[in-house]
């Protein structure tokens, strides 16, 4: 069995709140990509996706538990070791306005990862940032412009080609179309589609808009408040979502089509307060198929069997799978 | 006679740029669109087509550097002032009532949201206390949010999105307006949150005979909650029809590039390429508005642009509409 | 040749006037203030041409001569020429003002930086010296050192540069506070920047935008300061033509009704302070909601 490229280990994330309770963002999330592979992370407010985004890359401190980079372990290494492995995790963020330095030219941002990772001359760079305009289907003449003289569209293409620069084998993307025009977006996912084929870079996709994630994952992993409630193969999941969360969330979704039948599954109430969490599984408070045993201590997951002999694990963290009686209704969102 | 009829809407923004110069952008071109009592219509576009812009001008509340170069508005007949607009006074908040977007900043954070629905109703005529709290607390417990009575008491910074959305929209609709305005009603909130706001909007709408219009840029909202539907581009209705036939038939070629973007279509039949910057309100080309960013376009693109009818309540504005479907 | 040059001027000049009307729309208190401030640089820089005469000659048989053809500001009680040493006294406004300006920035900037990015020990040191300066009477301070250290002009400079670093420091923290957490740091720590670089190359250059504002403003502190301390007695010897010092000895005369020596002077003091204050209170109107505007 290869080796996954990255995988986390119960990784926790605490941050301090008001009245000297932490907040747990991210609580005991294991995960692990392999190389080439495409993740998606999805989950609504609280969840703790973006978090898990900025623990994975290391841009914030971990709690508790592991992270594995090609097998080693980075949880806590110190700057100077880390740098070097930047060259290999990159992040793409949500807002294409924001995640550039107004004052240098987009020319100038692309090349940067080349200046800190490579040995490359001046007119090397530019060459290679000429070749990468050109790989993220950016005119040439965009690179001499400032950020704010760019569209949202443009600017999202000049984060991805600033991304791929060093040429990293895993790269995250938070909500990287969530705030673009519609017809905008299709190209990125293009894109993001196209350097996946050509580079086999591994690629993490937190989401919340499913029919995204359906598009571009191979596997999916469902946060609730923080922990993992279900993963499994994108096409499983979506066929058949087992948590109760995930059907009641499937089930939400509005397909651009309106001869698609809606079937809407509804849990009780809203999503709670993360200072003020239930015991136990943590969808209990709003299951409409909670039991007794579901408020005593988190559920083992359980595995799924796939339709169509998937090789690969559906996990499902519900007490109710081992007995199938885990659906909420006869039968969940389908297309 | 239609409960609203928007008439050939042309309006313009004149600003003096960093050069001293007086530019003009063309906001609106030309918005023309019906609603009917009961109907609930989805106004669709990306940024900058001027969807919200059409919405204040609804509501009377456009201001200079706004100008109205030319059009009308009729409310069951009636023409409505458009800047500041005098006759819309009586109107707004009573017949025709917007639901804002962005909760959070729409309530006042000073006032009790109870107060705050009575508030809406004493400004409009209602003159008993009384009569304005029970009403509140009615539209509360129809909004589903649970314990109105007590709810009734709640800081605006107490609630959290999806309850302050349905605030909003308990405040929209408590003095029985014959048309609500709903902008972007779901932005920011969460995808099982979003799904439950829309249900309560709907069914309100629908159990009222009210007339609404969604403004919003997901056509999944519009696929399942609107009954027609009016697509913009740089201030112009491209295509406007009902909700089934407009994403069946797709007769303008920006229609078939937004429903082509969305993920299924790129499944099934791959990306459609071609995208371009939005439209520079400020040097729109002449005819066509979408020429320079359509697949089709010829030269016969660059004359004033027709109105194409496909049956009687479906039309494009497009020189080559797809006659295909 | 001469007319290509002549049009091409012309399209230079009409495109200055342009830009020029529109700053004046934009912020006239920025124009006016950068006039005031021109004015008195360049009364500096000409004052050799401008003054009729050299600022510490002495006409025994002129002493507190009324404003008059001859001497236009009137002379003072040593005979000398109140307007000469007016005009002369730019210099040692601008002479002080704009070392030590160089000062606070050398040290100031770094120090803001370091402190605002890395937090920490350096910091909490910052912050308490600043609490100290505040609570502390500034002039006394500089007063003591300056005492101290002799009296020359020199250390008057170093002593008004450094005082101001702290204040100059604590601006440029509060801006590289704000940049710390936007998302292009965020994205230059990702890509693996080192701490100097994501400092230098990132943080600064947007830092600078708001900080900039502030520097005409503590070059109008800088001149007010250094004419006080000159009031009082301490770092500028007699016959040295500063603002300052001239006011001094105009006082003595005022109550026996010589208004001219110490009134000139001061208003000049006034006008250069003023300027100063209207360039930095510009200088914000102009870039903040110009920073608005460069991206949405």
């Amino acid at each position: 069995m290869i080796p996954p490229l990255i995988e986390l280990k119960a990784l926790v994330k605490k941050f301090p709140a008001q009245g000297g309770k932490d907040v747990t963002a991210v609580d005991g999330v294991s995960l692990a990509i392999h190389a080439g592979e495409s993740v998606g992370l999805v989950g609504e407010s609280g969840s703790g996706k973006s978090t898990l985004g900025l623990l994975m890359t290391r841009l914030l401190p971990v709690s508790d538990g592991h992270i594995f980079f090609d097998g080693a372990d980075i949880t806590h290494l110190p700057d100077g070791q880390m740098r070097p492995l930047r060259s290999d995790i990159q992040i793409v963020f949500q807002d294409p306005w924001g995640a550039l330095n107004p004052r240098m030219t987009v020319g100038r941002s692309m090349a940067e990862p080349l200046l800190l990772h490579t040995t490359m001359t001046g007119t090397q760079r530019q060459q290679a940032v000429k070749a990468l305009a050109d790989q993220v289907h950016l005119p040439q003449a965009t690179l001499n412009r400032f950020p704010h003289e760019l569209s949202g569209g443009q600017l999202q293409r000049v984060s991805i080609a600033r991304a791929i620069a060093s040429k990293p084998r895993l790269l995250v993307l938070d909500e990287p179309t969530s705030s673009l025009d519609l017809s905008v977006r299709a190209g990125i996912l293009d894109l993001l589609n196209g350097i996946r084929k050509d580079t086999g870079v591994a690629l993490l996709l937190i989401s919340h808009d499913l029919e995204t994630v359906e598009l571009m994952t191979d596997r999916l992993v469902v946060l609730y408040l923080g922990k993992v409630v279900e993963e499994g193969p994108t096409q499983s999941i979506f066929a058949q979502p087992a948590h109760p969360y995930t059907q009641t969330l499937m089930s939400a979704n509005l397909p651009p089509d309106p001869r698609v039948k809606l079937n809407r599954l509804t849990a009780f109430g809203e999503i709670p307060s993360p200072i003020n969490l239930p015991t136990g599984c943590l969808f209990s408070s709003r299951c409409p198929l909670s039991r007794p045993e579901c408020t005593e201590k988190f559920p083992a997951y359980s595995e799924i069997q796939g339709q169509d002999d998937m090789p690969d694990q559906h996990l499902v963290a519900c007490n109710r799978v081992p007995d199938a009686s885990n659906w909420l209704t006869a039968a969940p969102h389908t297309h | 006679m239609s409960l609203l009829t928007v008439d050939d809407l042309h309006v313009h923004f004149i600003a003096r740029g960093l050069d001293n110069q007086l530019r003009t952008a063309k906001a609106l071109n030309g918005v023309s669109f019906n609603v009917e009592k009961g109907q609930v219509l989805g106004l669709v576009g990306e940024t900058g087509a001027g969807k919200s812009l059409t919405a204040l001008a609804l509501l009377g509340l456009l201001r200079p550097p706004a100008k109205v170069v030319q059009g009308q508005i009729r409310f069951k007949g009636q023409p409505l002032g458009l800047l500041d607009g005098h006759a819309s006074q009586g109107m707004r908040g009573k017949s025709i009532t917007l639901i804002p977007q962005s909760p959070k900043t729409s309530l006042d954070p000073t006032t009790r949201i109870g107060e705050q629905l009575i508030r809406m109703q004493r400004e409009h005529g209602e003159a008993s206390y009384a009569a304005a709290h029970a009403r509140a607390l009615e539209m509360l417990a129809s909004v589903q949010i649970p314990d109105p009575a007590q709810r009734m008491q709640a800081w605006p910074h107490e609630l959290s999105g999806g309850m302050a959305q349905r605030v909003l929209i308990a405040a929209g609709l408590i003095n029985s307006p014959e048309l609500v305005i709903a902008d972007e009603p779901t932005t920011g909130l969460d995808l099982t949150v979003q799904a439950e706001v829309l249900d309560i909007f709907k069914r309100l709408v629908r159990a009222n005979g009210m007339s609404a219009i969604i403004i919003t840029h997901d056509l999944g909202i519009v696929a399942h909650y609107c009954d027609r539907m009016a697509v913009m581009f740089a201030g112009t209705i491209i295509e406007e029809g009902p909700v089934g036939k407009v994403f069946e038939e797709q007769k303008h070629p920006y229609t078939q590039n937004l429903i082509a973007s969305t993920p299924k279509q790129i499944a099934l039949h791959g990306f459609v390429g071609g995208v371009g910057s939005p439209p520079n309100l400020y040097d729109l080309p002449q005819g066509c508005v979408y020429k320079d960013r359509c697949s089709k376009a010829q030269s016969t693109c660059s004359t004033p642009v027709p109105l194409v009818r496909f049956g009687p309540d479906h039309q494009a504005r497009c020189h080559h509409p797809d006659q295909g479907r | 040749m001469l007319a290509m040059d002549k049009t091409k001027a012309q399209a230079w000049a009409h495109g200055f006037y342009v830009h020029a009307i529109g700053l004046t729309r934009r912020s006239p208190t920025f124009v006016a203030g950068l006039c005031m401030v021109l004015f008195f640089l360049g009364v500096a820089i000409f004052a050799g041409v401008i003054a009729p005469y050299s600022p510490t000659e002495s006409f025994s048989y002129d002493i507190l001569r009324a404003p008059s053809d001859r001497f236009i500001f009137g002379s003072d009680g040593n005979g000398m020429d109140v307007f000469s040493r007016v005009i002369y006294g730019c210099r040692y406004a601008f002479g002080i003002a704009v070392p030590a300006g160089l000062i606070m920035v050398g040290i100031g900037l770094p120090l803001g930086l370091i402190a605002g990015y890395k937090g920490g020990l350096l910091d909490e040191v910052l912050l308490r010296t600043l609490d100290v300066l505040r609570a502390f009477p500034t002039i006394i301070l500089a007063l003591a050192v300056v005492a101290a250290t002799g009296q020359s002009l020199i250390s008057m400079v170093v002593v008004i540069g450094v005082l101001d670093s702290p204040i100059f420091a604590r601006v440029v923290r509060a801006e590289v506070l704000n940049l710390r957490a936007s998302t292009f740091v965020k994205a230059a720590v990702a890509m693996g920047n080192p701490a100097w670089r994501v400092m230098v190359v990132h943080i600064l250059p947007n830092a600078i935008l708001g900080a900039t504002a502030q520097l005409p403003m503590r070059m109008a502190w800088a001149v007010r300061i250094s004419a006080t301390l000159a009031f009082i007695g301490v770092g500028i010897q007699a016959p040295t033509p500063e603002w300052g010092a001239m006011i001094r000895q105009g006082a003595e005369y005022v109550i026996t009704g010589e208004w001219w020596a110490a009134l000139f002077p001061g208003l000049a003091l006034m006008l250069l302070v003023l300027g100063f204050n209207l360039l930095g209170d510009g200088l914000t109107d102009i870039l903040d909601p110009k920073r608005r505007g460069v991206g949405k």
